[in-house]
């Protein structure tokens, strides 16, 4: 599972691979063409439908937070 | 009441910290709120009124929402637990409905009957009278504000205020109410509850303040004179084009220090109360890119359309479908295309409008609108050219060229912007290409050039980081002389600003109007 979210944000912007802090739109990684896309992806690839109030800063702050979230998604 | 005048700075202001600090920590929010609506009454004491109702209006909803949201929690595993969702979802859209009501009454109700008695008028139809109501300084921002509430309320991201002096005082705190920035309720929903003011929060809300003075009192009003003039042309075509190109910049630069200036000093008086809010610059005019300029400008607009109208939008049901759909006839891309063009046509036209109830604030939004759109579009098309011309994107003399195209389009937009009409805005835009049959220069625009060369060097230095970069570099080194130095600055700056505040004229803000 890993792997593929890697995979997807690695297609939408190599940087959030390399990215360390904790708001990675607010630190100009990606933009909300560049979120949006990486919620289709992963909702594309795991049959899932993230909903607006998931999208937050905590969810979406860095490749890790993006890793758990999807995580705790499949979990339930 | 105006920031930057006499009798804020010198009355207000020093009352309203004497009281706060001398008053027990129990009645300091209470305080706070009286003199927030103090604050607002001065000016305008009718519509004190108009605000105190879209208080309890979203304070009652929110606090429904909040009840049904945590029955939904308590029952979730039982179908009365998904009503309890629906019906807290129902109040949401009720307390939006409210709020975008009394929204356009104040504001569009007389732009949209004008509106419509213009088309009336080709079918011959009699003309509806307009109402004349005034706008209520501000409307724009405490709605948007009370919408916030509610909405975070409703994300779980705030506690409802069970105290309605203490929704009262998120919606009405005189910081921020008047001009922004539109401060999210999560980012200030456990400082409303409880907050430590410490000495360094003042000493740094103190330096702040006085910096924003300085860029409205110094600057913005002092390039307000040559845009004035400028765009004050009766006959566009007596404009030169040496003159409409230092308006049209002088008004670039005056929008930035005029606004930023404000959002210092809320920042700054945010900080000598213990509130932390968001910055709402960040050196706009060293983006590179449109989309870069609206992650550095008026972020805490752009930040609130994109999580209460971009982000549900996108992520909605019926989008969503549409884009599935679009994928499978057009491919993986026309489904990330889909689900962004849509929201972001809807995000700015709502964004033009929320500005004002003008043609030429829609035409602005759609402007900047068009070129996010169309530049997601060709994103590949120009990517494949760049490496077809074999043009290395990260050579300093192509940041150079995008920075330049940048700000022209930037440019643009703000003679659109400033320019009452749509026709006015064209034909300014007209006069700076000098295609409207006006001379190149003259004898006054070569006098305006030479007399503010120093302003404009000033104000362009101004609006980039690097005076920030020079202090840092040199407190690295030198600590103690440059704290010295740096707080003697802004001591001279606070005698400077008091002086350009006693003897200037009286001069509101551009944001003031919306």
């Amino acid at each position: 599972m890993e792997e593929k979210v890697v995979e997807i944000l690695n297609e939408v912007c190599e940087e959030i691979l390399t990215y360390t802090g904790t708001n990675m739109m607010a630190d100009g990684i990606i933009d909300s063409f560049g979120l949006i896309s990486i919620i289709g992806y992963l909702e594309d690839e795991f049959d899932i439908e993230i909903d607006a109030q998931d999208v937050t800063v905590e969810n979406f702050a860095n490749k890790d937070s993006v890793v758990a979230y999807i995580k705790r998604m499949l979990a339930k | 009441m105006v920031f930057s005048s006499a009798i804020f700075l010198f009355v207000f202001l020093p009352f309203t910290l004497a009281g706060y600090y001398l008053i027990d920590r129990r009645f300091k929010n209470v305080f706070l709120l009286i003199v927030s609506l103090l604050f607002y009454a001065w000016g305008e004491p009718e519509f004190v009124f108009v605000m105190i109702g879209s208080i309890l209006v979203n304070y009652f909803l929110a606090l429904v929402i909040d009840r049904n949201l945590a029955r939904a929690e308590e029952l979730a595993q039982y179908t009365t637990g998904l009503q309890y969702k629906k019906r807290a979802k129902a109040y949401l859209i009720a307390s939006f409905i409210l709020n975008l009501s009394l929204f356009f009454v104040y504001k569009y109700l007389d732009f949209t009957i004008s509106n419509m008695n213009a088309v009336g008028s080709l079918f011959g139809m009699k003309p509806l009278p307009l109402k004349n109501i005034a706008l209520p300084i501000g409307i724009s921002f405490f709605t948007f504000q009370a919408m916030s509430y509610v909405f975070d309320v409703y994300r779980r991201r705030g506690k409802a205020q069970r105290n309605p002096l203490n929704t009262a005082l998120y919606i009405a705190l005189f910081p921020q109410l008047i001009a922004g920035p539109i401060v999210r309720y999560e980012t200030v929903a456990e400082e409303i509850r409880s907050r430590k003011e410490t000495l360094s929060d003042f000493v740094q809300g103190i330096r702040r303040f006085i910096v924003g003075l300085a860029k409205k009192a110094i600057l913005a009003n002092n390039l307000a004179v040559l845009a004035d003039q400028a765009f004050g042309y009766a006959d566009p075509s007596q404009l030169t084009v040496l003159l409409a190109w230092l308006g049209g910049i002088s008004y670039m630069l005056q929008i930035y220090f005029d606004f930023s200036g404000y959002s210092d000093m809320a920042i700054g008086l945010g900080l000598m109360f213990g509130f932390h809010f968001d910055e709402n610059f960040n050196y706009p005019y060293i983006a590179r890119t449109v989309s870069d300029f609206w992650r550095r400008w008026h972020i805490s607009l752009s930040s609130w359309f994109r999580d209460y109208l971009f982000i549900p939008m996108s992520t909605s049901g019926r989008l969503r479908k549409l884009s599935v759909a679009a994928k499978k006839r057009w491919g993986g891309r026309a489904r990330q295309l889909v689900t962004a063009i849509v929201p972001m046509a809807v995000v700015w036209f709502c964004t033009g409008l929320w500005h004002g109830a003008s043609w030429n604030y829609i035409l602005w939004g759609c402007w900047y609108g068009a070129l996010l759109i169309l530049s997601l579009v060709f994103a590949p098309q120009i990517k494949a050219l760049t490496e077809k011309l074999h043009i290395n994107t990260n050579a300093k003399w192509f940041h150079g060229v995008q920075h330049l195209r940048t700000m022209l389009l930037v440019l643009v937009a703000d003679v659109l912007f400033r320019c009452s009409t749509v026709g006015g805005g064209f034909h300014y835009l007209g006069c700076m290409f000098g295609i409207m049959g006006n001379n190149g220069s003259d004898a006054l625009s070569l006098f305006l050039l030479q007399d503010n060369w120093l302003l404009f060097v000033v104000a362009i230095l101004g609006s980039t980081p690097l005076l920030k970069k020079v202090v840092e570099k040199l407190h690295e080194r030198h600590q103690i002389a440059m704290v010295c130095i740096v707080n003697l600055c802004i001591i001279i700056l606070l005698f400077v600003c008091c002086a350009y505040v006693v003897n200037g004229d009286y001069d509101p803000f551009i944001y003031f109007n919306f």
